[in-house]
């Protein structure tokens, strides 16, 4: 078994690709600022792998894999006010998305939509290199069945 | 080895391995339902044993591959279900022939698809024994095991065993039980009178013998596969109680 981790950022960059949303779309957490335009930037990466209880059986282990992916938004953009309505509003696209997907094209058993931890977002702000981006990270939790077998 | 867990069990129903689709077991339970027969004259509880009884209950994820034909068919005949403790040659398992009661989904707010199963024990209750496989073993021919050394000494109170078999390619396949005082090194290892199971055409199969109640049963047993037209597969897994006292059913 294999947690298979390039195919479910492909299927989730290809999901923020068809939105037309991002000038541009990462695969990973970016330790410099990202050039982001008059549009916005996203970045998706595994925050978290850990078992799952609630779906391993007696002798294999399910897993949770927990992805983030942010959304970036420069604080430079003017006027002030549109910031938070255009990162929410790509949010709420991808979101959509996923939950419309839930299986990523096949590459997870499902996304915890409504379970513990579930698919949602937080907002916040990042400085990097000195300048602020607001961000919106959303939580994915993907869940993958018996993946690793028990054995003494 | 010493305190364990119950990471790897294993976990059969009539010849199938459900393991990956239990999630939990909640109760693996047998002995006797105590009568009480306090009088006036005591000052505790006096209690005598009364019908032996066994069940295990679990939790099965929906899997529309191997769970769900198996356990929604909900068979009025009797299932056979056994608990494997880890899947090492010799260790500990529980096994009872039951009557499924229930397949019965839970589908909560959180969106996870839960099923409560039981198995109530029919007529044996339920047994604790030693696996003479190390969970399922696949013999490609006849085949002679390895002993487990089930303690000092012999008994001579018989054994009972548990067979579950999930697949045979080939014509025919018996599966038997051999016992030796010290491994096969002096004692030559010998068929236990009354051990051996129905010769298989096909699985899954299941089964339950029991030999003389007061058969003396050497300290090392060891789980056989002969053929007398051959077969090229069987996968099986085989529980055995040797009785430390006598057991009336």
């Amino acid at each position: 078994m294999s947690l298979n981790l390039g195919s479910i950022l492909d299927v989730l960059s290809s999901h923020a690709a068809a939105t037309g949303r991002f000038d541009q779309i990462l695969t990973h957490e970016p330790d410099s600022s990202p050039q982001a335009g008059a549009a916005l930037v996203t970045a998706i990466w595994v925050q978290r792998i850990s078992p799952l209880p609630a779906m391993s059986g007696l002798a294999v282990t399910s897993v949770l894999v927990e992805l983030v992916q942010r959304v970036y938004a420069p604080m430079t953009t003017r006027p002030a006010d549109v910031i938070d309505i255009r990162v929410t509003e790509a949010i709420d696209d991808l979101l959509g998305r996923i939950t419309a997907d839930f299986q990523l094209g096949g590459t997870v058993n499902c996304v915890q939509l409504v379970g513990t931890p579930n698919l949602h977002a937080v907002a916040g702000y990042v400085r990097t290199d000195g300048a602020v981006q607001r961000v919106m990270d959303i939580a994915i939790p993907c869940v993958l069945a018996d993946q690793w077998p028990q054995s003494a | 080895m010493s305190k364990g867990t119950g990471l790897g069990d294993n976990f059969y129903v009539a010849g199938v391995d459900v393991s990956g689709d239990v999630n939990s077991l909640s109760r693996i339970g047998g002995g006797l339902a105590p009568i009480d027969m306090t009088d006036i004259t005591q000052s505790a509880y006096e209690r005598q044993g009364g019908l032996r009884d066994g069940a295990i209950a679990w939790s099965s994820y929906f899997d529309p591959d191997v769970a769900h034909p198996l356990l929604s068919a909900l068979p009025v005949t009797d299932v056979h279900v056994m608990y494997c403790r880890g899947t090492t040659l010799g260790n500990h398992g529980a096994a009872l022939v039951a009557k499924q009661v229930g397949y019965d989904p839970a589908r909560p707010g959180d969106g996870s698809l839960l099923f409560g199963v039981q198995a109530l024990a029919n007529r044996y209750g339920l047994e604790w024994g030693r696996q003479l496989t190390a969970g399922k073993r696949t013999d490609t021919g006849a085949t002679a095991g390895t002993g487990v050394d089930l303690g000092t000494g012999s008994t001579t109170h018989g054994l009972q065993a548990y067979l579950q078999v999930f697949s045979m390619t080939g014509t025919d396949a018996t599966v038997k039980i051999q016992e030796s005082s010290d491994n096969g090194s002096g004692d030559a290892w010998a068929d236990v009178t009354g051990g051996a199971f129905t010769e298989l055409a096909a699985g899954p199969a299941v089964e339950r013998i029991a030999t003389a109640t007061d058969l003396t049963v050497e300290r090392y047993l060891r789980a056989v596969t002969t053929t007398s037209a051959g077969f090229t597969s069987l996968v099986f897994a085989l529980l055995v109680v040797r009785n430390d006292t006598e057991v009336t059913f």
